[in-house]
């Protein structure tokens, strides 16, 4: 409005032509009018500044202006609180597919989370993500210098995959300030991100990272009206701080693993089954979580289960003393004649082994009557 | 250790130079190991640094093992004053972490967390009353240095004058009322997200008629853990 009136103004020395009213008014007037314009302007502006001086801004590192044919380039989206803390975020990243080639999303280590919308690549060149800080984020402390550092969001990876101009738009940026009213507010950031893509092939390989500690697992059990309508459900919220998370598998009791999300309703209501919770990380670590049976056992049944070990027990010892003391027995006279020959044939045995070991032996073993 | 053994326990064999070669490599490694490590870490002055309304200390101790000091994870311990109030209740990254009851002679608690791995966490504490209510919290995220002692003191937490007992009322993300904004909570409004809330319900927590991220702030403002 100020430029359209101070163009105006060079039109007539005199009188000046308002195209709204359609009629010419005196030029001190018009000068007056467009003095508290400008004073208004000026005013305005510096509120404006002073507003934006306190909003949050959502920036990157420094991404290469040039990356050639087959290079990688991350792209780390940091948030940087200015006076009052973030606690929930929302936004869009979308980018020129043809000259930038999707690889990967990164969360870990994000200052996000629990996400409301997962960032996920979504119709081949949009990624749209949402999520909160408990809490709110007000700028990582360092507790040396007190200095404060931007909190990361998420990572996105693309591959140079034509030689041309590529973009990565952000859009539609929203904070919610930490003030308990769920204030929200669009912050400070650059809508155009320009990557240009050179005609230079390049191998390129993501860096490995090197992770050994195992993801963060937050699960509860609950039984909630609003969730499954009532039904046991188990709930939980995975976090690693180096590498991305894998999959979260759950088994009940004897069945097999299941890879799934949370809330997850559990197949057996009864709640009798030891569940299990497993997390795995990108890296190969594992953190696993058990829910033991919440319902009192029917103790009758480990009643019966000690007396039958005990059974057990008290079975295989009694066998271990019978073998140990297990030996051939002189047989009755009644007995039949086939078991006297048996005997006969053992009592010969015995009968050569101690002529050969002892010669004075021999002759009492002789008076022995063989039927 | 199938070769060490060889040397060591078989007398038919010889010790040869190359074994030598690799041992002495290894020392030469480990002594580097040892010289390289930053000295300044060592000599690092505790900074005193306001933050709203507590104070942080950082500081390492000199440690006669440098070597070990890498390896050695931080400690950090909270104190300060919450007259009035039962426990004091410290969450990391939104998660439950510990509590504490505070003394009810003089208000003082103290918490300490005496290993953790290097990072970035956001650590909040909030205090209760014995009548379950729960006051302002105080958050906080930090960088962790290895072998850091961090001190994190005079957080203070006053009692109002007139204060109601826990209602889930009176906190409108505490969905299912069980007296925590957790997990449980987000899950229950998170299928509300981006849909219309008519005729209203609960989970419609800024009462405006739909699940945006402005309910979401306002839970993670009263997020407990």
């Amino acid at each position: 409005m100020i430029l359209v009136l101070w163009r105006m103004s060079g039109l007539d020395n005199f009188m000046i032509f308002n195209f709204y009213t359609s009629i010419y008014v005196p030029k001190k007037i018009f000068m007056f009018l467009r003095n508290v314009c400008i004073i208004l302007a000026i005013i305005f502006g510096l509120f404006s500044l002073s507003h934006m001086a306190e909003a949050s801004v959502i920036g990157t590192n420094a991404v290469p202006r040039y990356i050639s044919l087959g290079e990688g380039v991350t792209v780390n989206l940091l948030l940087q609180p200015e006076e009052i803390a973030i606690n929930a975020i929302e936004g869009v990243i979308s980018f020129t597919p043809d000259i930038l080639k999707f690889v990967r999303i990164r969360t870990a280590g994000s200052i996000l989370g629990p996400w409301i919308k997962m960032p996920r690549l979504r119709n081949g060149d949009t990624i749209s993500f949402a999520g909160i800080i408990p809490n709110g984020f007000g700028g990582f402390i360092n507790p040396f210098n007190g200095a404060k550092q931007a909190g990361l969001l998420l990572r996105v990876t693309f591959i140079g995959n034509k030689i041309g101009d590529g973009f990565i738009y952000l859009s539609d940026m929203q904070v919610g300030r930490n003030d308990g009213d769920g204030t929200l507010e669009e912050p400070k950031y650059s809508r155009v991100i320009p990557i240009t893509v050179r005609a230079k092939n390049v191998e390129w390989q993501e860096p490995k990272i090197i992770d050994t500690d195992i993801p963060d697992i937050t699960a509860y059990i609950i039984q909630d009206p609003n969730i499954f309508n009532g039904e046991w459900t188990l709930i939980f919220y995975v976090s690693d701080k180096t590498s991305e998370i894998d999959r979260i598998t759950v088994r009940e009791g004897g069945t097999g693993w299941i890879t799934t999300q949370s809330p997850y309703k559990l197949r057996d209501q009864t709640r009798r089954s030891l569940v299990t919770v497993r997390a795995y990380d990108t890296a190969g670590n594992m953190h696993t979580l058990y829910f033991g049976t919440p319902i009192k056992p029917n103790y009758l049944y480990y009643y019966i289960l000690i007396l039958l070990c005990i059974i057990l027990l008290g079975a295989f010892i009694i066998r271990n003393y019978v073998l140990l003391h297990r030996r051939v027995c002189p047989p009755d006279k009644e007995e039949d004649i086939t078991i006297n020959s048996t005997y006969v044939a053992l009592q010969s045995i015995t009968y050569h082994k101690h002529i050969n070991g002892s010669p004075k032996e021999e002759n009492t073993r002789k008076d022995r009557k063989i039927i | 250790m199938r070769i060490l053994n060889t040397y060591l326990f078989c007398t038919n064999k010889v010790f040869s130079l190359k074994i030598l070669f690799w041992i002495t490599l290894f020392c030469v490694v480990a002594m580097s190991a040892y010289v390289v490590i930053p000295s300044y870490i060592a000599n690092a002055t505790p900074v005193i640094m306001g933050s709203g309304d507590i104070n942080i200390t950082a500081s390492v101790p000199a440690h006669p093992r440098q070597r070990d000091r890498l390896r050695i994870p931080a400690r950090i311990n909270f104190s300060g004053r919450a007259l009035g109030y039962q426990s004091v209740v410290l969450t990391r990254d939104g998660a439950r972490d510990r509590e504490t009851t505070v003394n009810k002679t003089d208000g003082s608690f103290a918490i300490s967390i005496p290993s953790i791995a290097v990072g970035f966490y956001t650590f909040t504490l909030y205090a209760i009353t014995i009548d379950g209510y729960r006051s302002k919290p105080i958050s906080f995220s930090l960088i962790i240095v290895a072998e850091t002692i961090i001190d994190i003191t005079d957080i203070i937490f006053i009692l109002p004058d007139s204060y109601k007992r826990y209602d889930c009322s009176s906190v409108r993300s505490d969905l299912n009322c069980d007296k925590r904004v957790d997990m449980i909570d987000f899950t229950i409004l998170l299928p509300w997200y981006r849909h219309l809330i008519q005729p209203w319900k609960p989970v419609d927590i800024n009462r405006d008629g739909k699940g945006d991220l402005s309910d979401f702030s306002i839970m993670a403002y009263e997020w407990t853990g």
